[in-house]
C-alpha cells in the first residue's frame, strides 16, 4: 500500500509542470555551482602553492645585515584551500588567504577577497551548499505542501482514509512519494560531485569520512523539511494555508533567523574593540619596548658578566641585546596570542550561541555542520592562525638564536660575516607545512549542531506521527 | 452613459475600511514595522559608536599638536647657548616624527542607518604610526601601499560577514516586497471566488477602478509603514545629532524605495490580470521574488566575477613581499654607497669612532653629490630635482628611506590599482545588469545613499593617501631646505580632514539606477491599468465564475 500511494505520488509529481520547472532551474543551479566550485578551487590551490614555494624562495634568497633583521622581513603564509571547498566555500571569502610572518607581531588574515568583489555578492555566493540550504527546501515545499491539503479540497482525502489506511503507512507512502522525485535530482549531481573532488585531487580518501558526514547532515536537513512539509499539509485548513505557513517558516529560518542570531551574538559576547583613550591602546604594537627596556637590559648585562665571569660586553660569547630581543620577542607573543585567543574565545561563543538557535531554524545548524565539514568555519580559521603563529614565533627566535651566538660590535664587519652563513641559516628553518586537522577534529567541534539537527529530526518524526493520526480530514 | 471616475473616493474608503480590518494585514504590517525597529536601532547604535570613534581619535590628535606646539614654543624662547648640543626639537624629521601617531576615523555615514553597506567589510579607521625601519616589511592591507599606514584591525566575526546585517536595506530589499505581495496577490481572484466581483462591477465602477483603488490603498500602507517611518525616524534622529540631516539622501533613498515598491506591485497587477486561482498567484509571484531578489543576484555577482575576474588576493600578497624585499635591498645597497662615498671623502683619523663628533658634523654639513650608480637615488632625485642640490650625508639617509617608500609604492600600485579597476568593472556591470532584477539596482543606490558604499571608502582612502603624500612632502621639503618647523606651523592645516563628496557626485552615481528604479516599474504600473481599463464581456464573466 505504501508503495502504491509512493507510485501515484510519484507520477503525479512527475506530471506537475511546475516540478518540471523547479527540477531544470535546480539542476541547472547545482551544476552551475558545481562547476564554478570546481574551477575556483583548481585555480585557488594552484596559486595556493605557487604562492607558497615562491614565498620559501624569496625566505632562502634573502639578503639581511642579521638574522634579527631577516625576521623582520618575514614571510607570508597561504592557507590551503580543501577540495571539498567545491561545494561550500564557508567563510573562505569573508576570512583572509594569507598571513604575513614577522618578528615582534602576530598580524591577522589578510586580503579577504569580499573587499575586491563588487558589492551585489553580499547577496551570496552561488555554491552547492547555497542551493542545497536554500533551495531544495524550496522545492520540497512545493512537493509537500499539497499533499493532504490537496488531496482534502479535491475531496479523495476521505475516500482514501474511509480505505481503512493507518495514517503512518500513508504518510510514509507520501514521504516516499516526495523523496523519489528529489532523490532523481540529488543523486546524480552527488555523483558528479563526488567526480569533481576526484578529478581535483588525489586524496580523495582522507576527505571521504567527511562526505559521508555531510550527505547525512543533509539527508536529515532534506528529512526534516520533508516532515514538516506533510506535518503542516495534514493540519492546515487548505492548501493555500499550507503553502504559506510552509513559506513562511522557509522565510524567517533560511534569510531572517541566521542574521537575527548573528546579531544576537555580536550583542551577548561583544568583540567591537573597546573606545581607545591612546594612541598606544589602539596600535597592535610590540609592548615590551617600554621605559625599563634600557634599565632590564643592563640588569641582564650585569647578570651575564657575572656568570661568565668576565669584566666587560665585548668579551661575553652571548650578544646581550640580542637576548633582550628574544626575551621581548616571548613577552609580546604572549601578551598577543592572549588577545588573538580571546577574540577567538568570542567568535566561538558568538557562533555556539548561533548553532544553539538552531533549535528554532535548521537551517542555522545545517550551515554550521556544512561550514564545518568542509573545512571552512572559524574554528578552522583559528587552527590554521595557531599554527602560523607557531611557526612564526620559532622562526624569529631561530633567528635571535643566531644573533645571540654571533655577538657584534661592528654592525658593518658583522653584516659580512653573516652573509657567509645567511643561507644555511635560513634552510635550518623548515618550510611551512599546515596539516589539516582530521575529519574527527572537524566533528568535534560540531557536536552541538549536530545535536540540534538529531533533535529536530526526532521531533519531526514524533511530530509526524501525531499530525498524521490526527490529520483533518474535511 | 454616466461618466466613471478613474479615482473613486468611497471605493478608495471602503476599501481602506476593508484592509485595516483584515488579520493578515494587521500582523503583516505589525511585523514589518517591527522589523524596520529594529533596523533603525541597529544602524543608530552602529552609527553612534563611530562617531564616539571620531570624537576620541580628534581630542587625542588635538593633545599631540598642542603638546608639540607647546615644546616647540617653548624652545623658540631659549637662547642657543642655553640648548647646547641636544638634538633641536624643531627639526623637520623630529616634528614630522613627533605628529606621527595618530588614527584618522571615517565619520559616520550622512545617513548610515539607512543601510550597513559594505562598512562592515572595510576599515573604517587608519593609523599613520611613527617612522619606523621595520615598516616597509609591513604587509599592506585592504589595498594600501603606503608605508606607515595601518587599517584598524577589522574585528567582527566573518559569520556575521557572511550572514549579512538586519539592516534598513535588508529589510527593504527582501521583505518589503514580500508584504507588498501578501497584500497584493488576490486582488481580485478572492473576490471573483467568493461572488463578490460580480456584484461589484454592476455599480457603475470599471474592473480598472477598482482594481486602481485596491493597489493604490495598499501602496499607502506600505508606503508609510516601510518608507515614511524610517526616513522619519532618521530625519528626527538627525536633527538631534551632530552630523545633521541629510536631507536630499532621504528624498533619493524614499524614492529608490517607492519605485521599487511600484515594480513589485506592477508585477501583482499583472499576475493577477492572469485571472488564476489565488493561490496560482502567490505561488508565481513567490517564485518571482526569488527570482529577481535571490538567484539573479546571485547569478550576476557570479557573472561579473566570471566576466571581470579580480587579480587573485595571493598573487598580490605574494609579489608584494618580493616588491618590500628588493626595496629593501636597493636602500642597503644606497646606504652602503653612500658610506663608502663619505669615507673617501673624509677619511676617518686613526682610533676615530665612526660616530664621532667631527664626523657627525661633517655629516651635518657637507654637500655630497648623488652616485650615478644609485639608481635608486638617481630616479628619487630625477623625481624631486630641487632637493637635489643640498644634500648631505643625513638628508642622503633621509632620502634613502623616502625613495625606498616611493619605490614600494610605485611598484605596489599597479597591482593594486588593477584590482581595482576590476572591482570597478564589476560594479558598472552590476550597473547594467540592473535591467534584470531592481533588487541588485535597490541595493547599490541604497548603500550609496546611506554612504555606507565601497565608493565613500575609496573616496577616504584616497583622501588619506592623498594627505599623507601631502604630509610627506612637506616636511620632506623642510628637511632638504634645513629650516626647522615653528610652533606656529603647528595648525589644523596639517590634519587630516575628510571631505564629503558633493550632492552633485552622488546624483551623477545614482542617477541611472534610480530612473532604473523609477521609470521602469511606473511605466510596468501604467500598463498594469491600461490592461484592466476595459475588460471584455466575456472576460468579465469568466472571472466571476
Amino acid at each position: 500500500m505504501i508503495l502504491k500511494i509512493a507510485a501515484k505520488e510519484i507520477t503525479n509529481t512527475v506530471r506537475d509542470r511546475r516540478f518540471h520547472l523547479g527540477v531544470v532551474t535546480l539542476l541547472v543551479l547545482l551544476l552551475l555551482a558545481l562547476g564554478v566550485g570546481w574551477h575556483s578551487y583548481r585555480e585557488n590551490s594552484a596559486l595556493q602553492r605557487a604562492a607558497q614555494a615562491s614565498q620559501r624562495e624569496q625566505f632562502l634568497n634573502r639578503k639581511a645585515a642579521n638574522a634579527h633583521i631577516a625576521a623582520h622581513g618575514g614571510m607570508t603564509v597561504f592557507r590551503p584551500y580543501n577540495n571539498l571547498s567545491i561545494i561550500d566555500e564557508g567563510l573562505d571569502s569573508y576570512v583572509g588567504t594569507s598571513i604575513f610572518l614577522e618578528a615582534h607581531r602576530s598580524n591577522d588574515y589578510q586580503n579577504r577577497p569580499a573587499e575586491r568583489t563588487a558589492a551585489v555578492n553580499r547577496f551570496g555566493e552561488l555554491t552547492v551548499a547555497l542551493v542545497l540550504q536554500l533551495f531544495v527546501p524550496l522545492l520540497i515545499i512545493l512537493l509537500t505542501y499539497a499533499a493532504f491539503a490537496g488531496e482534502r479540497e479535491q475531496g479523495t482525502l476521505r475516500q482514501v482514509m474511509s480505505l481503512g489506511l493507518h495514517p503512518r503507512d500513508f504518510a510514509l507512502g507520501k514521504a516516499l512519494g516526495v523523496s523519489v522525485p528529489l532523490l532523481l535530482i540529488l543523486i546524480p549531481a552527488a555523483l558528479l560531485g563526488v567526480l569533481a573532488l576526484a578529478l581535483s585531487s588525489s586524496t580523495l580518501s582522507a576527505s571521504l569520512p567527511r562526505m559521508v558526514w555531510l550527505s547525512l547532515g543533509y539527508t536529515v536537513y532534506f528529512v526534516i523539511f520533508v516532515s514538516l512539509g506533510l506535518c503542516v499539509s495534514a493540519r492546515a485548513r487548505n492548501s493555500q494555508r499550507a503553502l504559506i505557513t510552509l513559506l513562511g517558516f522557509w522565510l524567517v529560518t533560511c534569510l531572517i533567523f541566521p542574521r537575527l542570531a548573528a546579531d544576537l551574538g555580536e550583542r551577548i559576547y561583544s568583540t567591537a574593540p573597546p573606545p581607545e583613550k591612546t594612541f598606544a591602546d589602539a596600535s597592535e604594537q610590540a609592548h615590551s619596548f617600554t621605559a625599563d627596556y634600557l634599565a632590564r637590559t643592563k640588569q641582564l648585562e650585569a647578570e651575564l658578566l657575572q656568570k661568565y665571569n668576565v669584566k666587560t660586553r665585548a668579551e661575553l660569547p652571548v650578544s646581550v641585546s640580542a637576548l633582550m630581543l628574544y626575551r621581548s620577542e616571548e613577552e609580546d607573543t604572549k601578551a598577543q596570542r592572549k588577545k588573538f585567543t580571546e577574540l577567538f574565545n568570542q567568535y566561538q561563543k558568538q557562533n555556539r550561541l548561533f548553532q544553539s538557535l538552531g533549535i528554532f531554524a535548521p537551517a542555522l545548524a545545517i550551515q554550521s555542520v556544512s561550514m564545518g565539514l568542509v573545512g571552512s568555519d572559524v574554528a578552522h580559521f583559528r587552527h590554521f592562525a595557531e599554527q602560523a603563529e607557531e611557526y612564526r614565533y620559532q622562526m624569529a627566535q631561530k633567528l635571535n638564536e643566531d644573533l645571540i651566538n654571533h655577538p657584534f660590535t661592528d654592525f658593518q664587519a658583522n653584516r659580512i660575516a653573516y652573509h657567509t652563513r645567511e643561507r644555511a641559516v635560513y634552510e635550518s628553518i623548515a618550510p611551512f607545512e599546515y596539516a589539516m586537522p582530521d575529519w574527527r577534529w572537524s566533528a568535534g567541534h560540531l557536536v552541538w549542531p549536530c545535536i540540534v539537527l538529531t533533535l529536530w529530526l526526532l521531533g519531526m518524526l514524533i511530530a509526524i506521527g501525531l499530525f498524521v493520526a490526527r490529520m483533518r480530514i474535511d | 452613459m454616466m461618466k466613471m471616475e478613474f479615482l473613486n473616493k468611497n471605493l478608495l474608503r471602503w476599501q481602506w475600511r476593508i484592509l485595516r480590518r483584515e488579520r493578515v494585514v494587521q500582523i503583516a504590517v505589525g511585523l514589518l514595522l517591527l522589523a524596520c525597529s529594529y533596523a533603525l536601532f541597529n544602524g543608530f547604535t552602529e552609527a553612534n559608536s563611530q562617531q564616539r570613534d571620531v570624537l576620541a581619535s580628534q581630542a587625542f590628535q588635538n593633545a599631540l599638536f598642542d603638546k608639540t606646539r607647546q615644546t616647540l614654543a617653548a624652545y623658540e624662547q631659549k637662547t642657543p647657548a642655553e640648548e647646547g648640543a641636544r638634538a633641536a626639537p624643531n627639526a623637520a624629521a623630529t616634528v614630522r616624527d613627533e605628529l606621527a601617531n595618530f588614527k584618522a576615523v571615517l565619520p559616520p555615514a550622512p545617513a548610515a542607518p539607512l543601510a550597513v553597506g559594505q562598512s562592515d567589510l572595510y576599515p573604517q579607521a587608519y593609523y599613520y604610526r611613527k617612522f619606523n625601519d621595520d615598516s616597509p616589511a609591513q604587509a599592506t592591507v585592504d589595498g594600501r601601499s603606503l608605508s606607515n599606514v595601518f587599517p584598524q584591525k577589522l574585528t567582527a566575526n566573518p559569520l556575521r560577514l557572511l550572514t549579512g546585517r538586519f539592516d534598513l536595506a535588508f529589510v527593504l530589499l527582501y521583505i518589503f516586497p514580500l508584504l507588498i505581495i501578501a497584500l497584493s496577490f488576490n486582488l481580485i481572484a478572492a473576490e471573483a471566488e467568493s461572488g463578490t466581483l460580480a456584484l461589484f462591477l454592476s455599480q457603475p465602477v470599471t474592473l480598472g477602478t477598482l482594481v486602481m483603488s485596491k493597489t493604490l490603498i495598499r501602496f499607502a500602507l506600505v508606503a508609510v509603514t516601510a518608507i515614511l517611518f524610517p526616513a522619519l525616524s532618521v530625519a528626527f534622529v538627525g536633527l538631534f545629532t551632530r552630523h545633521g540631516l541629510s536631507f536630499w539622501r532621504l528624498v533619493i533613498w524614499s524614492l529608490a524605495a517607492a519605485g521599487y515598491g511600484i515594480f513589485w506591485f506592477a508585477l501583482a497587477l499583472y499576475i493577477n490580470n492572469r485571472r488564476k486561482s489565488s493561490v496560482h498567484n502567490a505561488l508565481t509571484l513567490a517564485v518571482g521574488w526569488l527570482g529577481i531578489v535571490i538567484i539573479l543576484p546571485v547569478i550576476t555577482g557570479l557573472a561579473a566575477q566570471i566576466i571581470f575576474p579580480v587579480p587573485s588576493s595571493l598573487m598580490i600578497a605574494d609579489k608584494e613581499r618580493a616588491i618590500r624585499t628588493e626595496a629593501q635591498e636597493k636602500a642597503t645597497h644606497s646606504t652602503d654607497l653612500l658610506r663608502t662615498n663619505f669615507a673617501a671623502r673624509f677619511p676617518p683619523q686613526p682610533d676615530e669612532k665612526a660616530a664621532s663628533p667631527r664626523l657627525n658634523t661633517l655629516r651635518n654639513s657637507e654637500y655630497l653629490s648623488v652616485p650615478e650608480t644609485d639608481d635608486l637615488l638617481s630616479d628619487y632625485f630625477r623625481r624631486h630635482p630641487e632637493w637635489k642640490q643640498h644634500v648631505t650625508y643625513s638628508r642622503m639617509i633621509f632620502a634613502i628611506q623616502q625613495a625606498r617608500d616611493e619605490y614600494i609604492e610605485a611598484q605596489l600600485f599597479p597591482l593594486l590599482e588593477a584590482a581595482e579597476k576590476q572591482r570597478a568593472r564589476q560594479e558598472a556591470f552590476v550597473n547594467v545588469s540592473g535591467l534584470l532584477s531592481p533588487a541588485i539596482v535597490l541595493q547599490k543606490v541604497l548603500s550609496d545613499v546611506a554612504g555606507t558604499g565601497a565608493t565613500r571608502h575609496q573616496n577616504f582612502v584616497r583622501q588619506f593617501d592623498e594627505y599623507v603624500r601631502r604630509r610627506n612632502q612637506f616636511f620632506a621639503a623642510r628637511v632638504f631646505q634645513g629650516q626647522p618647523i615653528t610652533s606656529t606651523e603647528i595648525s589644523d592645516s596639517l590634519k587630516f580632514v575628510f571631505h564629503e563628496e558633493g550632492m552633485s557626485k552622488l546624483l551623477q552615481r545614482v542617477t541611472w539606477p534610480l530612473l532604473l528604479l523609477l521609470l521602469l516599474p511606473v511605466s510596468l504600473m501604467v500598463w498594469g491599468i491600461r490592461i484592466y481599463r476595459k475588460p471584455s464581456l466575456t472576460e468579465t464573466r469568466n472571472l466571476t465564475h
